[in-house]
This record gives C-alpha cells, structure tokens and sequence, in this order.
C-alpha cells in the first residue's frame, strides 16, 4: 500500500559498503544529512571496530543496505497521507458561502472513522475545509489558532479575513512543499467579510485560486461539472443546499472513499456555522448499479 | 540609599557588605518614578488601570499602550520603562503559547507569573545584563478563578488581591484596602480602580495622562480585553464628579 519504510527504501538510489558487508544508516542530527566525509569517517570507524572487537557501534546496520543520505532528508521527505477524507466542495450563495464535506476519515482503503470534522471556523469571517491528511489538517489548525490569537491580543479592532487566511495557507503549503515536506491536503478557504464574499483553495504544492464554487479530490471531477452547469449567482440557502446535496450524492455513488455522513457550513456576514451531521437517501436500485462488474473486464 | 557613593552599586553580581544590590533597587526606582499602575480582583475578574503620562501632546491617542494582552485568559499592566515592558510581554506570550502547544490547555495564571518572574530574575544574575526597569500587574483567569500577581524587577512575584506601583502607589493601595474587593464585580471595580487613579494624580506638577483599562472576567468571556468604551467613558466622567466632589468639600 502506501510504500512502507523498507519498500520505500528500494526504491532510493543506494550504495553498497565495498567492505566487509558492513551496513551505514543516516546518523546525525535530527532531520539533517550527516555529510559525505562524516559518513565515510563514521563507516571506517564501524568497520574497525567490528573488525577488532566483533561490535559494531549503532550506526551500523547490518540487514539493510547502505543508503547516502546525503541530499534529500530521510527524516522529512518522501511521507504519505495515512489517514486521509475525501472530496470537500464550497460555492458562493446569496449570502455568504456553503461548505459541504462528509465525515468519513480513510485508513488508506480501509474507512476507518466515521466522523471526523472537516469544517472548521479560522477567527470571525472565515471557514476551512480540508481533505486528504487528517494529522495534517489538524497541524494546520493549530497554526492557525496561534496567528488568530496573535493577531487577537492587539486588541485593535482588527481582524484577519478570509483573504489574509487563505494567502498565509498558500505560504505555508508552498513553504512545506520546498522542504519536501508537503503537508498532504487541498484546502478550501471561504469566508466573508465586509459584505466581500471569498472562495478559494489551496493545493499541496502551494497551488492556489479563488472561484465561485470549487471542490477538491473526487469534487473536482464529479461535482464540478454539475457546479458549473447548475449554479447560479445569488441562489438563495435552501437552492445552494439543494445543489450541495446533488453534488454529495453523486460523490456517495461514485467515490468508494466517501460515506453517507455529511456536514454543511456556512459562513455569512453573521458568522459561521456547522451544522450537525446527517445522511442523504439514497438508492441503489439503478441498472448500472445490478451488475457493477457487467462491463468491466477483469473484476467479479 | 545612604550608601551611595561607598561603591559595590555598579554591578548586579555585586552585594554590598551590607547584602544589597544596589542596581536592582536602582531599577526599583525607575518603576517608582513612573505613572501608577492598579490592579484589583474582584469577586468575578481582575481590572487593571493605567495612568498613563502623555510625554506630547501630538502624540495620537491610545498609542504607547501600557496594557497588553499575554493569551486569551491574561494580560499585564506595566509601569517603568514602557521598552523593558514589552520585552517582558513578548517573553510572556511566547511562554503562554508554548505552554499550551505543549500541554493543550491555556497556561494557569499562577505557571505563567512564575515563568516571567523567571525570566526578570534572570537578568539580575549576569554582570552583562541590566535588571529591567519595569515591574509589571499579571492579571488572569483560569479554572482557578481570577488571580492577580505582581512582579518586580528583582524577581520576585507575589499573588494580590489588589496591587499598585509607580509614583501614586501608596496614596493608591490605601484607596484599594477601603474597597470591599469580594463584594466588587468588575463593573463596578471599573469605576473605582478609574477614581484611585484619577485621585492620585498630581495635576499640578504632572503632565497630562491617559485612563488605560482592561479587564478579565465573566463579562468579558474570561478574555482578557480592552474595557469597552462606553463604559470607560463612564468610568471617567464618575472619577472626575468624585475629584470634585472633593474639592468641594
């Protein structure tokens, strides 16, 4: 599945130890490359003191091969999401912007939680939604509880926006990303404030763009068409609800990683709120749904 | 201070055959000199006031704030040296957020008066450090309830019920100890602590100053926050109908 520490390792150029079959593990500080002489030193060392007295000290390792370490931070890069949510969808409305996810959190193919909050309010005018990383979000969280209580204690009158929250987002993630070092989410940032609606999002890789109505992951294939063939400027909250709820179902149908446990929120001039959790109807009695395998090849 | 001039008061590693230190009360001093500071705990929450003295008059109003807030729950009130003030604050809220990174829970106001009095002591112990010349009024609120501590530029801190320091201090502790402080809610410690302050300056030979309020307690959400301004207005015209009240007598 997700590459586990020893099939991850295979994949890394890697260097057998000339002598004696002696392996060298990364041994320096925490999250930083020990240097090629340091490593070579260290080696010689391990070499003649297994050689000498039959111990090796414990920057030997003798089942795995030797690895450089010298360039890319073992420590820090080539991570994967474990515990992930799916899709999350905003779209502006009349008065101020919705916000649909459900509440399933993924243990890679396995559902493992079944409610996991995916909305979350950032300070007075603003909404998160995130998918992919739980752990991740939840990180990001608490960034963002330390900037709003930062900017809070100035007790000025004022407050950071939606725009402020979703630029400091695409810093953070691009920030991350140039340590090889993503944080494993797409965000989706929408708020209101000064009768300005915001809706944007941010990607992994620090990719960023506003909309009108946007969605992430599975979203973006499945529910962005509708979106963009259904929605209309200035729809009133139960037509915007409507809409979402079209759009989740046809993510529950499709999505095998979604679960029917939905949460909307929204964040209007008033402030926000997340609703309860609740499930849509749904029916499976459709022909294409009879014989799922019918005309795929190769499944049972 | 009669010792001075006998030597051993350069230097804070430095006691006086005595067994003082002369920097740090030197440092005392400079707290002494500056405008009154007053915090009180009342029955639902700490208030704290400041008389803050106008160095110009076209300085902008509200700037050079003596109050600041520390995380959502606490605040301080300094009165010294306005520079060493914030250099405590900003070592205040950077041990507040760490604590809760840490422990996920808002520091309780009696880890945090420790840590700062930490830190002042600190810069009393190295003879390439300066003691600050700052004491400084730690209010807050936790799961124990208000609390309300007060720190000196030696190092130490004591808890309060009510405390004051700068150059109104005396005149202003009386005032306070005439104050049924487990009878006073915050509101009404709003007006009163906006009286001693008042009634402390000396118009005559001071400059001009500014109220600066806030306050923690259930009114504020058990946030530390500016006093609104209606009721510092309020405040204000009481505080100044008292002063003349009493000269008119």
């Amino acid at each position: 599945m997700f590459g586990s520490l020893e099939t991850t390792l295979d994949l890394l150029p890697s260097f057998s130890s000339p002598f004696l079959g002696l392996e060298l593990l990364p041994w320096g500080r925490r999250g930083r490359p020990i240097g090629v002489p340091t490593q070579v030193v260290m080696r010689a060392l391990g070499q003649f003191l297994h050689g000498c007295l039959g111990w090796a000290p414990p920057w030997v390792n003798h089942e795995q091969e030797m690895y450089f370490s010298t360039w890319i931070d073992w420590e820090t890069s080539c991570r994967y999401p474990y515990v992930t949510g799916t899709s999350v969808i905003g779209i502006k409305y009349k008065d101020g912007v919705l916000m649909a996810a459900d509440t399933g959190g993924s243990y890679g193919s396995t559902l493992r939680y079944k409610s996991v909050e995916r909305i979350k309010p950032i300070g007075k005018h603003s909404l998160l939604g995130a998918s992919g990383e739980i752990s991740d979000f939840q990180e990001l969280l608490r960034y963002l509880d330390e900037l709003i209580l930062y900017d809070n204690m100035w007790d000025d009158g004022n407050s950071l926006g939606p725009k402020e929250i979703h630029n400091y987002l695409t810093r953070v993630m691009y920030n991350r990303r140039n340590k090889f070092n993503p944080l494993w989410n797409s965000l989706v940032l929408g708020g209101v404030k000064n009768g300005q609606k915001y809706l944007g999002v941010v990607t992994m890789l620090g990719a960023h763009f506003e909309d009108k109505h946007v969605a992430t992951g599975f979203g973006n294939h499945l529910a962005v068409p509708i979106l963009r063939s259904e929605w209309k400027e200035d729809m009133n909250f139960e037509e915007a609800v409507k809409l979402l709820e079209k759009c989740l179902l046809v993510l529950l149908y499709r999505d095998r990683s979604s679960i029917n446990k939905f949460q909307i929120a929204k964040i209007t001039e008033e402030g926000a709120t997340i609703y309860p959790a609740y499930s849509l109807k749904t029916f499976w009695g459709f022909s294409a749904f009879q014989n799922p395998a019918k005309c795929a090849e190769g499944t049972w | 201070m009669s010792s001075i001039g006998t030597g051993y008061d350069l230097s804070v590693t430095t006691f006086s055959p005595d067994g003082r230190l002369f920097q740090i009360e030197y440092a005392a001093k400079a707290v002494d000199n500056s405008g009154t500071v007053v915090g009180i705990k009342c029955k639902d929450g700490i208030v704290m006031g400041v008389e803050k003295l106008i160095s110009s008059k076209m300085m902008l109003a509200g700037s050079n704030r003596r109050i600041h807030s520390v995380h959502r729950h606490s605040g301080m009130a300094i009165a010294g040296l306005a520079a060493d003030g914030r250099q405590i604050v900003t070592r205040a809220k950077a041990e507040a957020t760490n604590y809760e990174r840490v422990y996920g829970e808002p520091i309780p106001v009696k880890e945090l008066a420790e840590r700062v009095a930490s830190y002042v002591h600190l810069c009393t112990l190295y003879w390439w450090l300066r003691p600050f010349g700052c004491g400084v009024i730690l209010g807050g609120y936790d799961r124990d309830g208000p609390q309300l501590y007060m720190v000196e530029p030696s190092g130490v801190s004591h808890r309060y019920f009510g405390a004051a320091i700068g150059k109104g201090r005396q005149a202003a502790k009386t005032e306070i100890e005439k104050l049924k402080l487990s009878e006073l809610t915050c509101r009404e410690g709003v007006v009163e602590v906006a009286k001693i302050i008042y009634g402390v300056h000396d118009e005559a030979k001071d400059k001009a100053f500014e109220l600066e309020m806030s306050w923690v307690c259930d009114e504020s959400n058990h946030q530390h926050q500016k006093v609104p301004d209606d009721l510092l207005e309020h405040a204000k015209e009481a505080a100044k109908a008292a002063l003349e009240e009493m000269d008119a007598d």
